[in-house]
């Protein structure tokens, strides 16, 4: 294990606050950047049984929607700037939004500037469709995306760690 | 001019590429679903029009995702790619007028994924098949009979996958496109068996998704930053001494040393601003010849457009946008000259045909 003992970050009180709108059939809700921080904030690391969000790799602020232009920013920083496991978060980041994203967004999956070494080899691998479909189509990574992503599914936050 | 003909939602899974097969006039689309499916046309009773239909599923075949597809140019055989690894040979025949199709080999040697697969015949007249793929390689593979195929060759010299290949000038060059950001040209060398590298082109920054020869010995190449550029020779490579094989291996040595006055094939024309996302796909509608200033090309894009370009000595032109061509990438377009059509496929894999009049 690269970095046992990660800095755990006390999880944001993020949540969406209903709007009076939100109950209009006639109003169409556009999906907001908290909408996508709740998709991801609960992937959990390969490596340690802690959300994404308590490791401070997803954050509200990196995440950028343009609705217009059906397009979703993701990005993403690594523990340490030399992390492994990078990649296999972003392919998890990835694999979670190409499942519930609605099909019309694009997105793209980017290490926050400046905090990985190998920022620009992480970025180009994540982001190339067809590696990335090669790869869930190897059983045992398959098993771990889908282990990294299973906490996600729940849809509420998880209780507190003390 | 485009317009939607008939539209199919038959794969379950992304569609990527396309093949047709000019001697038969028949299509053939492959998918991550894992299986192959050939189309043709067909009167239809009722309104008296030639439509499209599905005419044959193969299955069962490939493992995984099966990336390429291609005809051999005497439209005897179809072979397919997977990223299982490995490479088939598929036979086709009219059984009692239905379309037959029989798996005849299965070609194994890359490490990995291949991405992709090419036919030519090579200068005795035998099918030659070229394959590629995630271990950087190229294979040349000969086709000694319908059963046995014999490697002749294995191309290294890229730095990561190798994402496409085309045969340029029948079978005298080879060019790849790769995820090391270069495309390659590589040459036949006079003993058949070895093949040099003789240039590579620098000057994309991010993954060719795409290279194609497109006349007077220019190339067409697309990326996933958006980027299309046109190069040209310098020199007029039909009279560039045959190169000669070093023993060793110090074959890309040999061209990276390569000094940029030495370089052959030239930037001529960059486009970057035409798609807003990755650009998978080219196909030259009109190649560049002596009395052919004008080259049209067409793109399919991750931004789900499909544009027609004109390209007249650097003036580039954009002939015609279908923005939503499909609502997701759009994998593969190809123009079918015989039937005046262009035919696509899609991330959702549904397959698109084309009314096309230039």
């Amino acid at each position: 294990m690269q970095n046992p003992n990660p800095i755990i970050f006390e999880t944001q009180k993020i949540q969406r606050i209903p709007k009076e709108s939100d109950f209009d059939d006639n109003i169409e809700d556009e999906i907001d950047e908290i909408e996508i921080f709740e998709m991801l904030r609960n992937i959990v690391d390969p490596e340690h049984p802690l959300s994404l969000e308590e490791l401070n790799v997803i954050t509200l602020d990196g995440i950028k929607v343009f609705n217009k232009d059906n397009y979703v920013l993701v990005n993403f920083t690594p523990t340490i700037p030399g992390c492994t496991m990078s990649t296999l978060i972003g392919l998890s980041i990835r694999t979670k939004l190409e499942r519930s994203l609605p099909s019309r967004f694009k997105f793209d999956v980017l290490i926050t500037k400046g905090t990985h070494n190998s920022e620009n080899d992480i970025n180009k691998q994540v982001n190339d469709k067809e590696r990335c479909r090669a790869a869930l189509e190897q059983p045992h990574l398959l098993q771990i995306v889908n282990d990294c992503i299973r906490p996600s599914l729940q849809n509420q936050t998880k209780k507190k760690r003390k | 001019m485009l317009r939607t003909l008939q539209t199919f939602p038959l794969h379950k899974d992304s569609a990527w590429d396309l093949a047709w097969n000019h001697q038969k006039n028949i299509l053939a689309s492959c998918s991550s679903d894992k299986t192959i499916r050939i189309f043709k046309e067909q009167m239809n009773q009722k309104t008296k029009k030639n439509e499209w239909i599905c005419s044959s599923i193969l299955e069962e075949s490939h493992e995984k995702t099966i990336r390429s597809v291609d005809w051999s140019l005497d439209g005897k055989y179809l072979a397919s790619c997977s990223f299982d690894g490995i490479v088939n040979v598929w036979k086709y025949s009219l059984k009692n007028g239905q379309n037959d199709f029989e798996c005849i080999a299965s070609l194994e040697g890359h490490a990995n994924e291949v991405k992709r697969v090419k036919w030519i015949f090579s200068t005795e007249s035998k099918n030659l098949l070229a394959t590629c793929g995630r271990d950087k390689t190229i294979w040349i593979w000969e086709q000694i009979n319908e059963t046995e195929y014999e490697c002749l060759a294995v191309l290294t010299g890229h730095s990561g996958d190798v994402k496409y290949i085309s045969w340029m000038n029948d079978s005298k060059f080879l060019i790849s496109s790769s995820y090391d950001e270069t495309v390659k040209v590589w040459q036949k060398s006079k003993d058949e068996n070895h093949w040099l590298s003789l240039d590579t082109l620098a000057g994309h920054n991010s993954t060719i998704w795409c290279c194609k020869p497109c006349g007077n010995n220019c190339i067409l190449s697309c990326d996933q930053d958006n980027k299309i550029i046109l190069w040209k020779p310098k020199t007029d490579i039909e009279t560039l001494p045959e190169q000669k094989f070093l023993s060793g291996y110090s074959l890309f040595e040999e061209d990276s040393e390569k000094t940029e006055k030495n370089k052959i094939w030239q930037k001529f024309v960059v486009i970057s601003n035409a798609h807003k996302r990755p650009i998978y796909s080219l196909e030259i509608i009109e190649p560049l010849t002596e009395s052919n200033s004008e080259l049209i090309f067409l793109t399919g894009s991750g931004d789900n457009s499909i544009c027609i370009f004109s390209v007249i000595d650097s003036e580039v032109k954009i002939r015609s946008r279908y923005e939503n061509a499909h609502p997701n990438d759009v994998n593969c377009v190809l123009y079918l000259k015989e039937k005046e059509m262009i035919t696509s496929c899609c991330e959702d894999g549904i397959i698109k045909f084309w009314n096309f009049k230039k």
